[in-house]
C-alpha cells in the first residue's frame, strides 16, 4: 500500500517518520537510562542512609533512650506531616515491636509493627520467619512502598533491632514522570521543529524524482520532440537517470524522425509509382513522336524554317521527356552538353507565360561555348526557377534571368519582384531529400533542389520585400573520365546512346 | 579522667578571659530551666551584667541540670541557674543567690500536658498504661512532681506508664508530646507559659491537662567558695533589672518580672517530695 504512494509523499513522510522514530527511540532510551539510574540513586541513597541511622541508634538502644533515637530518625524533612506517603522510618526493639519511629501516632512505641498499619501485615510476618538479618530492599512486601530492612547490631555483633526505611514507591514512579518530561518536552520542542524541516527537506529529495517521474510520463504519449530533455546537473544516481533517461529521448527523437522519413520516403515511392505508370503512358507517344520528328529530318531533308521548328519540337519533347525524368527522381532521358541553344529554349518556352502575366523578362545569357554540363536538368532548373518567378511576379513588373560562367561554375541567377518569402518556409523551400506532402505547390522548387543537389551544386535563395532572388551554382566537372558525379558520369541503365542513367542507387545518402 | 580533663578545659578557658582590670570573667551556666536556645538574649545579659559588674560575664550552656550541678560543685562555673530539685540535693555546697520572679511571685507549678488531639485525658490517671516523657531524673516539675502524683494516688510509677523516657530539656517534653511519641509529659509551667507567649506554635498542638501546686522557682545559685562580694554584687545587679529599662526589657524576654533574694525555705516542699521519693 505504502509502496502505492507517491514520491512527493512518501519520500517526506518516509522522512517524518525516520526523525520521529529515532526521537521516540532516543526518549524511550533516556527515560529508561534516567529511571533506573534514579531507581539505583533511591536505592544507593536509601542503603547509604539506613546504614548511617542504624549505626547512630545503637548506642540509644544500648541506653534505652526512646527520645535520642526519635531525634536521630526525626531528621529535617522526616515526619514533618502525618501523611501516609512520606518517607517512614521505624526502629524496632529485638521483639520487632516498635521502639520508636518517625511517625509516632501511626507506629505508636511498643507496639507491634501492624497494629494501626495494615500495610505492614507481610513485612510483619517475614521479619519473624524468613528475614536472615542482612541489609535489603523489599520491593513488594509493603504494597505501594519501597522497604529497605537494615539491623541494629551492638557492638558484639548480637542483633539489638532493626531499621526500616520505608519510601513510597510513587516516589520512584513519579521520578519517571519527572525524567520524562524533562526529555519529552525538549524533544516535543524539537520535533516542532525538525518535522516540518523534515518533511521539506522529503520534498526537496523527491522533486528530481517526480521532475524526472513527470518526464518518462510523456515518454510514449507525446511525440519526443516535444518532450524535455531533462536538465539536472547532480552527480548522483539521479543524475545518472536523468543523463540516461535524456539519452533515451534523443534516441526516440531519431527514431521518430527515421521513422517519419520512412514515411514520407514510403509516399514518395507510391507517388513514384504512380509518376512511372503516368510517364510510361506519356513517354510511349513522346517516344514515337520523337522518332518521328527524327525520321523527318533525317529522310525528308526539311527546308530551314520547318527544319528550325522541328529541332524546336524535338528540344521541347526532350525537355518533356526529362521532366517526367526528374519526377521520377531519374535522368531517363538521354542528356548533352548545354548550349546556348538550349538557353534560348528556355527563353522561348517561358517568352509566351511572361507575356500572358504582363511580366517583362530581362535576359542575359552568356556562353562563350558548350559546356560540358547535362543540359536538360540545366534546362529543368532554369525553367522552374522561371516559371516560379513569373508566377510570383505582380503584373507589369521584370524578371531578371541571369546565366554565366563563373571560375566556381555555372551561375544561374533568377530575380523576381514578387511577395517575399515567409522566413519560416526558406529553410523547408527545397525540402531537403524529402517532398512535403503539405506543400505541394512547391512541387518545382522541390525539383530544382533535388536536381542541384544531384549535380552537385548549390542554390541559395534571398527574399525580402520587392526583390526575391534564387541563385543556382553547378560547378563545372573537373575531367570527363573518372569518378564524376552521377550527372557528369551516369551510371545505371544503358540508354540507346550508350550513356548511363542515374538510378535509385546513386542517390545521395 | 576525662571529666577532669574537661573541667581544667573549661577552667583554662575562663581564666583566658581576664578583664582589663585582671579580674576573671564570671561564668554562668543555664540549664534547660530557661530556653537555652536563645543565643542573643544571652549575650544581651552578659554584657548587661559584665558593664555593672565591670567584668567578663560569660554564659555557660549546658545540656542537663546534672552537668551544671556538678560544674558547680567543681568550680568550673560561679554561678549556675539550675532546678529547685539538684538545688536541695546539694544546697550544702551551693549558695542560693536569688530566685526569680514569674508573675511577680517565686513560685511555678508542673503542667501535664496531653497532644492536643486527646481531648480524653482530664488527669495523670488517664494515662494510664501509656508513654510518657520526663524531663530528667534531676527535674523537680518534670520528674519528681509526676512521681510524688503518682504516689498520692496510689500507684506505682514504675509499672504505671507502659514506657516512659528522659527528653533531657522541657522544650522537648513539649515536642515528644506534640509529635505523639509520648501520650503525656511533665514539664516546667513557666517554660510552657514563655513559649505560648513567645512561639506559640511550639506548644500548638499540645495541651495543658493539669497545673500542680507552686514550688519554688528554680533558683540561681552560686559555687560555695565564690566570694562574698561577687555574691553581693552579682545579687545586686539582679535586683536592681526591674528597676533598669535595660534590666526590664532582658527581664521581659525572660519572661520574668524581677529577681528575689530566696529563701531556702522556698524548695521545702521540693525536698519535702524527694523525701519521699527516695524514702518511698
Amino acid at each position: 500500500m505504502f509502496s502505492n504512494f507517491s514520491f512527493r509523499y512518501k519520500a517526506p513522510f518516509s522522512l517524518a517518520a525516520a526523525i520521529l522514530l529515532t526521537a521516540a527511540a532516543v526518549s524511550g532510551w533516556l527515560t529508561v537510562q534516567d529511571f533506573q539510574d534514579n531507581r539505583d540513586n533511591v536505592r544507593e541513597q536509601a542503603a547509604r542512609l539506613g546504614a548511617t541511622l542504624a549505626y547512630s541508634i545503637r548506642h540509644t538502644l544500648v541506653h534505652d533512650d526512646v527520645w535520642q533515637t526519635y531525634q536521630i530518625i526525626r531528621s529535617p524533612g522526616m515526619g514533618k506531616s502525618d501523611q501516609a506517603d512520606d518517607e517512614e522510618l521505624l526502629v524496632l526493639d529485638a521483639a520487632n515491636r516498635i521502639y520508636c519511629s518517625s511517625h509516632p501516632r501511626r507506629f505508636p512505641v511498643q507496639s507491634a509493627l501492624a497494629t494501626d498499619d495494615a500495610r505492614y501485615g507481610h513485612l510483619q510476618q517475614y521479619l519473624a520467619r524468613s528475614w536472615p538479618g542482612d541489609t535489603r530492599f523489599l520491593d513488594d512486601l509493603v504494597p505501594g512502598r519501597l522497604v529497605l530492612l537494615a539491623p541494629v547490631n551492638a557492638e558484639a555483633g548480637s542483633r539489638i533491632g532493626t531499621l526500616i526505611l520505608s519510601r513510597p514507591a510513587q516516589t520512584l514512579t513519579q521520578r519517571f514522570r519527572d525524567s520524562a518530561m524533562h526529555v519529552l518536552l525538549p524533544t516535543a520542542l524539537l520535533m516542532a521543529i525538525m518535522l516540518p524541516a523534515g518533511w521539506l527537506w522529503g520534498r526537496r529529495l523527491a522533486a528530481p524524482i517526480r521532475y524526472l517521474a513527470g518526464i518518462v510520463e510523456r515518454v510514449g504519449r507525446d511525440p519526443a520532440a516535444e518532450i524535455e530533455i531533462p536538465q539536472l546537473t547532480q552527480q548522483d544516481e539521479v543524475g545518472l537517470l536523468a543523463r540516461r533517461c535524456g539519452d533515451m529521448i534523443q534516441q526516440l527523437r531519431v527514431k521518430e524522425a527515421l521513422e517519419k522519413q520512412l514515411l514520407a520516403s514510403e509516399r514518395l515511392n507510391a507517388i513514384g509509382l504512380v509518376s512511372s505508370g503516368i510517364a510510361h503512358e506519356i513517354n510511349n507517344p513522346l517516344g514515337g513522336m520523337l522518332n518521328a520528328i527524327d525520321t523527318h529530318l533525317r529522310f525528308r531533308s526539311p527546308d530551314g524554317a520547318a527544319k528550325k521548328t522541328l529541332a524546336f519540337l524535338q528540344r521541347g519533347l526532350h525537355q518533356i521527356q526529362a521532366a517526367m525524368a526528374a519526377l521520377l527522381m531519374e535522368v531517363r532521358a538521354e542528356s548533352h552538353d548545354l548550349s546556348l541553344e538550349d538557353l534560348e529554349d528556355i527563353r522561348l518556352l517561358v517568352g509566351h507565360q511572361a507575356e500572358d502575366k504582363g511580366v517583362s523578362l530581362a535576359w542575359r545569357a552568356e556562353l562563350p561555348r558548350p559546356l560540358s554540363l547535362p543540359a536538360v536538368p540545366i534546362r529543368q532548373i532554369m525553367l522552374n526557377l522561371l516559371l516560379n518567378a513569373i508566377k510570383a511576379a505582380p503584373s507589369g513588373s521584370v524578371v531578371n534571368a541571369r546565366v554565366e560562367l563563373m571560375p566556381d561554375g555555372l551561375v544561374v541567377t533568377v530575380a523576381n519582384h514578387g511577395e517575399p518569402i515567409p522566413r519560416d518556409c526558406l529553410d523547408r523551400l527545397f525540402g531537403g531529400k524529402d517532398l512535403n506532402p503539405e506543400q505541394p505547390g512547391r512541387l518545382g522548387l522541390w525539383v530544382v533542389g533535388q536536381l542541384t543537389r544531384r549535380l552537385k551544386g548549390e542554390i541559395s535563395v534571398e527574399s525580402m520585400p520587392g526583390n526575391t532572388t534564387f541563385t543556382v551554382t553547378i560547378p563545372l566537372p573537373a575531367a570527363k573520365t573518372g569518378d564524376g558525379d552521377a550527372l557528369h558520369q551516369p551510371r545505371g541503365g544503358i540508354t540507346d546512346a550508350g550513356r548511363r542513367h542515374p538510378t535509385e542507387s546513386d542517390e545521395e545518402p | 579522667m576525662k571529666r577532669r580533663a574537661f573541667l581544667t578545659l573549661l577552667l583554662t578557658g575562663a581564666a583566658a578571659r581576664v578583664a582589663a582590670n585582671g579580674r576573671p570573667a564570671l561564668r554562668i551556666g543555664l540549664t534547660p530551666v530557661t530556653l537555652v536556645e536563645s543565643p542573643r538574649l544571652h549575650a544581651d545579659w552578659a554584657a548587661y551584667m559584665s558593664g555593672r559588674l565591670h567584668r567578663p560575664v560569660e554564659f555557660v550552656v549546658r545540656q542537663t541540670y546534672h552537668e551544671v550541678t556538678q560544674l558547680l560543685l567543681a568550680e568550673g562555673l560561679d554561678i549556675g541557674w539550675i532546678c529547685g530539685l539538684p538545688y536541695v540535693r546539694n544546697k550544702r555546697h551551693l549558695r542560693l543567690l536569688a530566685t526569680p520572679l514569674y508573675e511577680g511571685k517565686p513560685l511555678y507549678r508542673s503542667y501535664l500536658i496531653v497532644p492536643a488531639a486527646d481531648r480524653k485525658t482530664t488527669s495523670l490517671a488517664d494515662l494510664k498504661g501509656g508513654v510518657f516523657a520526663y524531663v530528667s531524673p534531676d527535674s523537680n516539675s518534670g520528674w519528681l512532681v509526676p512521681q510524688i502524683e503518682l504516689r498520692r494516688m496510689g500507684l506505682d510509677a514504675k509499672r504505671f506508664f507502659r514506657k516512659t523516657f528522659f527528653a533531657g530539656d522541657h522544650r522537648d517534653v513539649v515536642d515528644a508530646v506534640a509529635s505523639g511519641l509520648a501520650d503525656g509529659g511533665a514539664m516546667d509551667g513557666y517554660i510552657w507559659e514563655t513559649l505560648r507567649r513567645f512561639r506559640p506554635e511550639a506548644v500548638r498542638n499540645t495541651r495543658v491537662v493539669a497545673k500542680s501546686a507552686e514550688y519554688g522557682f528554680p533558683p540561681i545559685v552560686a559555687r560555695a567558695s565564690l566570694p562574698a562580694d561577687d555574691v553581693v554584687a552579682v545579687r545586686r545587679v539582679l535586683h536592681e533589672m526591674s528597676a533598669d529599662p535595660q534590666g526590664m526589657a532582658l527581664l521581659d524576654a525572660l519572661n520574668l518580672t524581677g529577681f528575689a533574694a530566696g529563701s531556702p525555705r522556698l524548695y521545702q516542699g521540693i525536698e519535702d517530695n524527694l523525701h519521699l521519693v527516695i524514702g518511698g
